[in-house]
């Protein structure tokens, strides 16, 4: 997952540069982008606004199954117990359906890593394109932060 | 009730332009964003040089997809501060998300602009190159703007280019990268197309 903005949403010239780097990045690993996740800045709102439909039917040109995934604000906390997504994918008549939560499966040890993350403030230190653009020696791609997230794998 | 009680201030005194933000700063944590742009614009009819409610203004206009009006605010604050790259990009990257030939000249207009305010400006050179290659494509652009456009295309991917080289060390990726800018023209007039739809 790669973060793009946390600022204006809604302007496409960044979006765009953001998504080709990112093509371009992992095309050659064989990656593909797949699905878009979006956490509002309300607390209570989980809906999807029309820059994430926008951006999610984009990628289900090229993608059938793409996933719209929305960060439920609500349940993230330090002590992660249940999955804070919501997902929902395009249907074929063009409406948005979300998935039911069963067949979401986030396992608990991911939830650990991310409470824990969460409680070392970690987020600080998260890259996202805005910082990139602002400076573009800074990492979009957050390796030394991936590797942190592997290192909880292995243990 | 707080929203009661900020009225309350705001009839005992007209002057009060705390209570009166804070009142949209309320209204926009309630998500009423038609109610909170409404009550902004009334407050810039009496407080018209606040450029902060401004830029609140273009957030909230942008967030219901209003590019024209967003726009509007961004010219205002750009009356007012005519040496702000940021405000010059942010403008730019506004037209360029209206899409168009004409929107889209206006575009690479300010992030050129932008540019030369602040050299620096990462973003705005990327806009530019954008812009700049959404002309060159455009079936509606004269040939010798196409032309044009093309030069300048091409001059600002090489700038990128530099850049990022200077940074990741000259390597594949970095050509790479201003190869698939390239490439991602046509996903950008897609992109555009269909935003412009749904306005």
């Amino acid at each position: 997952a790669v973060p793009l903005f946390h600022q204006q949403l809604a302007l496409s010239p960044m979006l765009d540069v953001a998504l080709t780097q990112i093509e371009q990045r992992y095309s050659a690993q064989g990656l593909e982008i797949v699905g878009y996740y979006q956490a509002n800045e309300n607390v209570k709102d989980v809906v999807p606004d029309f820059v994430a439909k926008k951006i999610t039917e984009k990628i289900a040109e090229n993608y059938d199954s793409s996933c719209l995934v929305m960060i439920d604000n609500r349940k993230v906390c330090m002590e992660l117990s249940s999955s804070p997504l919501i997902v929902s994918q395009l249907t074929q008549d063009g409406k948005w359906k979300n998935r039911d939560n069963k067949s979401v499966i986030v396992d608990q040890s991911s939830l650990d890593t991310v409470s824990d993350l969460l409680r070392r403030r970690v987020f600080h230190e998260i890259t996202d394109f805005d910082l990139h653009f602002d400076d573009i020696t800074l990492d979009w791609a957050n390796t030394n932060l991936n590797k942190l997230m592997g290192s909880y794998a292995v243990a | 009730d707080a929203l009661t009680l900020y009225d309350r201030i705001i009839r005992e005194d007209e002057t009060n332009s705390t209570a009166r933000k804070r009142k949209v700063a309320v209204l926009r944590g309630q998500r009423r964003y038609t109610d909170a742009i409404k009550e902004l614009t009334e407050y810039l009819q009496k407080f018209m040089s606040d450029g902060e409610a401004w830029q609140e203004l273009v957030d909230l206009y942008l967030k219901e997809g209003d590019y024209g009006k967003a726009a509007f605010c961004m010219e205002e604050l750009l009356l007012s501060n005519p040496h702000n790259a940021i405000y010059y990009t942010r403008f730019a990257e506004i037209k360029y998300t209206q899409g168009g030939l004409e929107n889209m000249e206006t575009a690479k207009t300010y992030f050129g602009h932008a540019m030369m305010l602040n050299p620096k400006n990462v973003r705005a050179l990327f806009g530019l190159q954008l812009s700049c290659q959404q002309i060159a494509c455009s079936g509606k652009a004269t040939s010798q703007k196409k032309k044009e456009a093309h030069r300048l295309a091409e001059f600002t991917a090489q700038q990128i280019k530099q850049r990022y080289d200077r940074v990741l060390g000259a390597s594949s990726s970095s050509a790479d990268l201003v190869d698939s800018m390239y490439v991602s023209t046509m996903t950008c007039t897609d992109f555009c197309g269909s935003r412009v739809k749904v306005l």
